[in-house]
């Protein structure tokens, strides 16, 4: 009996691989359609969409380096939302906690004596910290006072960028005072050199260490989850909460922490974009890498090894669409195609999630009727 | 007297209704009056729902006839249910909690929403039958008791002919169960109106209604006027005076060499130790509702007690209680003489309690993770050195667990929900017996298994108890009790209303106690 099912499940293992491929095919060929009329309409040249995407992205000198630099906040962000998400605490505030680990980091950054690296690593705790601090708020709300965590992270989000403007906006606070009165922007100084994220160069393409660490932090992460006590805790809890307090798996404690940790995560995603790539801390800093991060832990279905290639997908489309941008494509148009990709990235997966449900309800019905007919 | 005249109500002649070899129906005859409450008394799978479920369309009869006021009618879905004038009132109450107590009274209705009209509805109802409610009020936010009341205020408004309440005080307290039976009778008494009430409740049997009829497996075996009942005739009919075959091929055979046994531990019972102390344990719900009403019981180490009670009368709280998921109100649990703090996250388990639960699905085990991360769940660290899992260990645990439990699964890894029901059940029972418990609870643990599934269920049981684990088997079924207990305990409203010795069982005193009389 037990054997039957096991066969089917192992059968459809095979089916499914080939039918999540077929249809990422399929929507990737609608979502190049519809880019290339949209850019057609607004009197583009349509079949240089593709090329001008991958060109910019992949082949031009330096491009993946640059793509890889761009890819490892999303990559740290994904990761934290997969230690969340696999523990039943749906936080979607990264993109706030990417804004507040910045803000961390610029702080510590900008005024904390000593030697650059030490500087850096320290900023770097203190982004981890900041993110930390802001889930923990969410976190706090739940287990003190029953508040929705889906809904209080993502109302943080909100009010993290009006602290940063606040803050870069007063004189005797963060506000960069160099310049003329008139041209100042509501930004902090820049970073020093010596405390900027070190970077490396292989074939011709720079990048900073972030890519490694966030590489590094998501195949740990699978590791842990696999492997450990911690992991196996973790997940448990987000299955089967009932038989997580059963057998002595406290919520507070691995819930709230899973919590936290994710927003450290991100807060961290917020210290790599400051230090290595946007130097000065403006509200939108993060510039939507928390919600892209997100969406790339949610296309890896939350696994934790999925989450790499996926982010560097992710990489591809955000530094291939500033090239189309480059080509004279206003950003209207290159967010759209944007959008239209992560559609089709997105889609095969709910539509697999769907048709797995259908199934798993088929084949339970099944092992009943077979198990009714045993008797 | 109540005078009958004319055609009944409702009335169903032979109904018979077999699901593969369970005939859950068997040539069952019922009739009820207008101006009349009819009782319908029986256990826990003894047709009363099926037979309703009838009445109502949900289910097709392989044979008989419905007859409404004389006249034969066909009911093919709970519409024509209603268009005959047939309504009920469900035990798991169907009302939405988000939702006013008006939009609960409209929902379901086909006709335009006229919210004036159905608030004053709603008033006049609740004034006509005393079923005092604010028809703005959330759902959410009533006792069980008031829920209760929107509900039969649906029901009143649709002004049917036969109204059917299955189990409805089994959510309620004392108070508000007299004031719905002051209801009922106000309904059938000014309005003419027949009511079916299905109940297990000897007492209200006996108080609130004119006639009862007891069915047991399936069949009608007893009907008779109330006034000429008494609880004792009653309690006999419903629990059945002939053992089932199963307890008496355990009794004359298994149990011979357990009898030898157990004259070994009477000899010594007094020096055993008491495995688990549940004393005073009360546990109310939202409303006041008593779960767990001063419920006190003693397992000693190596005994086997069994509790029996009809469902609904405190089985799934004790359970909850004993997995460490909800917390008391007041007494205490002690396990080997030491006071474990209920309610805390895995304290029950890491006292020493095993938990065989009811539906494993709910806390029993984890669908989505594999057999040996199932099997090492309520203990990693065994096989773990500083937080790392060693894999190798893991699995060789579960295959030894696989082998010793024969659970029919191709490796250790295989996900858990790939696993059919009966292994799904052997694979907790390992993991809960190789955590070698000082208490094992099992509830309704052979349940739903197939014969031989249950005969190693039960060997597994009493082999535990006999290497000196304390065992409480928690269950509905009578059968099951008497087959494993050594010493039977009757639950009744969230207490222990009795208990007897297996060796002293009285059935119609069983049966008078699990109807919540104890005299």
């Amino acid at each position: 009996m037990s054997a039957t099912t096991g066969q089917m499940h192992e059968e459809s293992k095979l089916k499914r691989a080939a039918l999540h491929i077929g249809l990422f095919a399929l929507f990737f060929a609608l979502a190049l359609l519809a880019s290339g009329l949209l850019v057609f309409a607004v009197g583009g040249a349509p079949t240089e969409v593709l090329g001008t995407l991958i060109d910019g992205s992949l082949i031009i000198d330096g491009a993946w380096g640059r793509t890889l630099a761009e890819t490892a906040p999303m990559l740290l962000v994904a990761t934290g939302v997969i230690v969340a998400f696999r523990s039943g605490y749906y936080n979607i505030g990264q993109e706030g906690q990417v804004g507040i680990g910045a803000l961390f980091a610029t702080l510590v950054a900008l005024q904390m004596p000593g030697p650059g690296w030490f500087v850096l690593i320290m900023a770097l705790i203190a982004s981890a910290v900041g993110g930390g601090i802001w889930a923990g708020i969410a976190a706090g709300a739940y287990f003190l006072r029953k508040v929705d965590v889906l809904i209080s992270t993502l109302l943080l989000v909100f009010i993290a960028p009006k602290i940063i403007l606040y803050l870069t906006s007063r004189e005797s606070l963060l506000l960069d005072m160099s310049g003329s009165n008139s041209r100042r922007a509501s930004q902090s100084e820049q970073i020093p050199e010596g405390v900027r994220m070190p970077e490396f160069t292989i074939f011709g393409n720079t990048m900073d260490f972030g890519i490694i660490g966030a590489v590094v932090a998501a195949l740990g992460l699978g590791y842990l989850l696999a492997r450990t006590v911690w992991g196996l805790q973790l997940r448990t809890l987000g299955l089967n909460e009932r038989m997580a307090q059963r057998v002595g798996i406290k919520p507070a404690r691995v819930g709230g922490g899973a919590i936290v940790g994710s927003g450290a995560m991100a807060g961290l995603a917020g210290g790599v974009i400051l230090l290595a790539s946007a130097f000065r801390l403006q509200d939108r800093i993060s510039n939507d890498t928390g919600w892209d991060g997100l969406l790339v832990a949610l296309v890896a279905r939350l696994n934790a090894f999925a989450v790499v290639p996926v982010s560097f997908f992710f990489g591809i489309l955000r530094r291939g669409s500033s090239s189309l941008r480059a080509t004279g494509v206003s950003q209207t148009i290159t967010d759209i195609v944007q959008a239209l990709f992560v559609i089709a990235a997105l889609l095969p997966a709910a539509i697999m999630i769907v048709r797995d449900r259908r199934r798993a309800r088929h084949l339970a019905a099944l092992a009943t009727e077979l198990e009714t007919a045993d008797d | 007297m109540i005078e009958r005249s004319g055609a009944p109500a409702l009335e169903l002649v032979q109904i018979t209704k077999r699901y593969g070899a369970v005939t859950a129906c068997d040539r069952a005859d019922l009739a009820v009056y207008r101006g009349e409450i009819l009782g319908l008394l029986g256990q826990n799978g003894a047709g009363k729902s099926t037979l309703m479920k009838i009445v109502l369309g949900l289910v097709q009869p392989d044979a008989g006839d419905i007859q409404v006021d004389g006249a034969p009618v066909r009911v093919d879905d709970p519409v024509a249910a209603a268009v005959l004038g047939i309504a009920m009132v469900h035990q798991h109450l169907s009302v939405i909690d988000a939702l006013t107590v008006w939009e609960n009274v409209h929902l379901g209705e086909r006709v335009p929403l006229d919210v004036r009209k159905i608030r004053s509805d709603v008033g006049d109802i609740a004034d006509r039958y005393g079923l005092d409610i604010d028809p703005d009020a959330r759902v959410g936010d009533l006792t069980a008791g008031q829920r209760q009341r929107v509900e039969i205020i649906k029901c009143l408004r649709r002004d049917p002919a036969v109204m059917i309440l299955d189990e409805p005080t089994s959510v309620l307290t004392l108070a508000e169960s007299d004031a719905l039976f002051g209801v009922l009778r106000h309904v059938v008494q000014a309005e003419g109106k027949a009511v079916v009430l299905i109940s297990h409740k000897l007492d209200e049997i006996l108080n609130g209604t004119d006639r009862v009829v007891v069915m047991r497996d399936g069949s009608v075996v007893e009907e008779l006027e109330t006034s000429v009942a008494d609880a004792s005739q009653l309690a006999t009919a419903m629990v059945g005076r002939q053992v089932s075959l199963r307890s008496e091929a355990s009794a004359l055979g298994l149990l011979e060499s357990l009898t030898n046994n157990r004259e070994r531990k009477a000899s010594t019972e007094a020096d055993r130790e008491i495995a688990l102390r549940i004393d005073s344990a009360v546990v109310v719900a939202k409303g006041g509702n008593r779960l767990l009403d001063e419920l006190s019981l003693d397992v000693l180490a190596g005994e086997i007690v069994g509790i029996i009670g009809v469902e609904g009368n405190g089985q799934s709280t004790l359970s909850e209680l004993m997995s460490s998921l909800i917390g008391l109100d007041g007494g205490s649990v002690e396990v080997n003489g030491v006071k474990v703090a209920a309610g805390k996250p895995g304290v029950m388990c890491a006292a020493g309690i095993g938990v065989i639960p009811e539906d494993r699905h709910d806390a029993g085990c984890v669908l989505d993770l594999s057999l040996a991360e199932n099997i090492i769940l309520s203990n990693p660290r065994q096989v773990a050195s500083r937080g790392v899992i060693n894999r190798s260990e893991r699995d060789a645990l579960a295959q030894e667990l696989i082998d010793r439990f024969e659970i029919s699964a191709q490796s250790p890894s295989v996900l858990f929900r790939t696993l059919s029901g009966g292994n799904q059940q052997r694979a907790v029972l390992a993991r809960e017996l190789a955590a070698a418990p000082s208490v094992l609870v099992a509830v309704q643990p052979t349940t739903g298994l197939d014969v031989g599934a249950i005969e190693y269920m039960s060997e597994q049981i009493r082999v535990a108890a006999a290497d000196g684990m304390g065992v409480l088997v928690v269950s509905t079924e009578l059968e099951e009790v008497l087959d494993l207990a050594d010493r039977i305990a009757v639950i009744y409203r969230g207490r222990i209303i009795g208990e007897m010795a297996r060796g002293d069982v009285d059935l119609e005193r069983i049966g008078l106690l699990m109807g919540g009389r104890n005299e």
